[in-house]
């Protein structure tokens, strides 16, 4: 089968369809199967979306961000994070945890020298605390503290990120507002523009019933020869779509020239002869109810109405 | 779903019980659209159609009623009742054979699955083809799709012998070897070539010489021709026009003509 086929989707393994329970078995089997240094250093959550989220609320720390290490191996360390990897993991630098593998040499990186490589170890979000440093409400001086979780609060732009971000603050003071650390600035390539460039407007709409753009334009715009515009129909594809018509019978074709001549034929019977007896009629009928009417005048008189 | 009474006799007392024209008169049958040159193309575009649609449509129910002479009627069911009054479902096949049927107008024998009683009928009729081509709604109804298209053959066959195509076409036996040869164009005169020519050759085929000479014109010319700009520019050109660009373009006629 082919593997563009989609047949067999139905039946194959997902794991976010297992139970819970049965997990552990997969992860065990997971472990069982990869070597170790390809194993992941963390936790995984085969349940969960294991890529890094986008959200600052999500990430909590950010790249730049002191950390303290509450729990591990080296506990007690105050490091930067350096990256966010997969599976909710924070790379720290050099005063946080590392891991030692031994790697074959079919999968050594430039420069390696030794089998024996060291790398830093992605710590879980559980095991580190920011560090901020707040003004003494007695001293007034400022001090470093490690704050121990985080709310995200409100929304403001931020020209760093240029973005608008929620506040930061301690969790359940709102009003202590910890700043992002600022990023690392970007930066130009050799085909990147400035941004004063981009912004200047140099299109202005003057009427709304012309188009400015000429027509010869339109095809740098749109694609013509794109699949989507089907075309329109020629006379030869016009010949195919319309079956032939059924040629009539003799029957039906005399029926049709006889009914054409009965609707020529006028409507208009009346002769002479018919005419002259109408117009009779008529003349008696007139007469008769003029000689009423005059009855009914004479009454009428009588009776000075 | 309740019927007024209507206390109006008909004309039969009883009705033929084998015609349910129900069966095809109530067939669901899809509208086409009708297409014109320029209008947006549909998604598919099918192979040319060569008998006109039957306006009742195709059977779903007893298929078989598609591919023969069945005069409109269709599986019946009912029961078997025993002695002891007893039901047990059955049903009731059209009586239908396979016959060769001859037709006048096709001038060839047809075969097909007929029933007996539509054989009764075509013989009532005086032959096939009177039976196909009878204006009667009620014949149309009993048709269905494979009368509908035998039909189509009869009429156009018939459209044909009364308007042929080469109305000045004759016939002449050939002296040399005595074999017939029909001249399609006799004593067709143009500018440039001295006598009458007698052409033996049909329109299509002298549209294909034509394409030829063209072709070579245009390639003298540096330019090229295909058979689809060919077609458009062409197409409706009547025959003696085509004689008359061939010989305006020197054409050699020895090959399409005869001497009488």
């Amino acid at each position: 089968m082919s593997y563009l086929s989609k047949a067999g989707e139905r039946f194959r393994l997902d794991i976010k369809k297992i139970p819970k329970h049965r997990l552990p078995y997969f992860k065990k089997l997971q472990d069982k199967t990869q070597p170790a240094f390809i194993r992941p250093q963390l936790d995984v959550d085969l349940h969960a979306d294991n890529e890094i989220p986008k959200d600052f609320k999500d990430l909590k720390y950010l790249v730049g961000d002191r950390v303290i290490i509450v729990k591990g191996p080296k506990q007690g360390n105050i490091c930067k994070v350096s990256r966010h990897v997969e599976n909710g993991g924070y790379v720290l630098d050099e005063n946080g945890p590392t891991s030692t593998v031994v790697v074959p040499k079919e999968f050594w990186t430039e420069g390696q020298k030794s089998h024996v490589i060291t790398f830093p170890k992605p710590v879980p979000q559980e095991n580190i605390r920011l560090i901020a440093e707040i003004e003494d409400e007695k001293s007034g001086k400022l001090k470093t503290v490690a704050v121990d979780n985080l709310e995200f609060k409100g929304s403001y732009y931020d020209d760093d990120y240029k973005k608008v971000l929620p506040y930061r603050s301690v969790y359940g003071d709102s009003e202590l507002v910890i700043p992002y650390p600022k990023p690392e600035p970007k930066v130009d390539g050799p085909i990147s523009t400035e941004v004063q460039e981009v912004r200047e407007r140099t299109f202005y709409v003057e009427s709304l019933v012309n188009d400015i753009i000429p027509k010869d334009a339109l095809l740098t715009i749109r694609n013509p020869k794109s699949k989507w515009r089907r075309g329109k129909l020629t006379r030869t594809e016009v010949k195919k779509l319309t079956p032939p018509k059924m040629p009539l019978t003799e029957t039906k074709k005399a029926y049709l020239e006889e009914s054409k001549e009965k609707a020529l034929k006028s409507n208009n019977l009346i002769t002479d002869e018919m005419k002259a007896f109408l117009s009779e009629k008529i003349k008696n009928h007139e007469a008769k109810k003029l000689a009423q009417l005059n009855e009914i005048r004479k009454v009428k008189r009588n009776l000075g109405i | 779903m309740f019927k007024t009474l209507n206390f109006t006799r008909s004309f039969s007392t009883s009705e033929p019980f084998f015609k349910k024209w129900e069966n095809i008169v109530k067939r669901r049958v899809a509208q086409r659209p009708e297409y014109e040159v320029g209008d947006e193309r549909p998604k598919h575009i099918p192979n040319r159609q060569t008998t006109p649609d039957y306006k009742y449509g195709e059977s779903a129910f007893f298929a078989r009623g598609n591919r023969g002479l069945y005069g409109g009627s269709f599986v019946r069911s009912g029961h078997h009742i025993s002695e002891f009054r007893n039901k047990i479902n059955r049903f009731w096949k059209p009586n239908s054979h396979k016959k060769q049927l001859w037709s006048e107008t096709l001038n060839k024998k047809l075969t097909f699955q007929v029933t007996s009683k539509v054989l009764k009928t075509i013989d009532k009729e005086g032959g096939l083809d009177n039976y196909l081509i009878k204006e009667k709604s009620a014949r149309i109804k009993e048709l269905g799709p494979f009368g509908w298209k035998l039909r189509y053959q009869v009429l156009k066959k018939q459209e044909e012998a009364k308007n042929p195509k080469h109305k000045t076409a004759k016939e002449i036996t050939n002296q040399a070897d005595g074999n017939k040869i029909t001249i399609f164009y006799p004593d067709v005169k143009v500018e440039g070539v001295d006598t009458p020519l007698n052409i033996i050759v049909g329109r299509r085929k002298l549209l294909k010489e034509l394409y030829d000479v063209e072709k070579k014109e245009k390639l003298s010319d540096g330019e090229s021709l295909n058979g689809k700009q060919f077609h458009n520019s062409f197409r409706e050109l009547p025959a003696e026009q085509i004689i008359e660009r061939l010989a305006f373009r020197g054409y050699d006629f020895k090959s399409i003509t005869v001497n009488v």
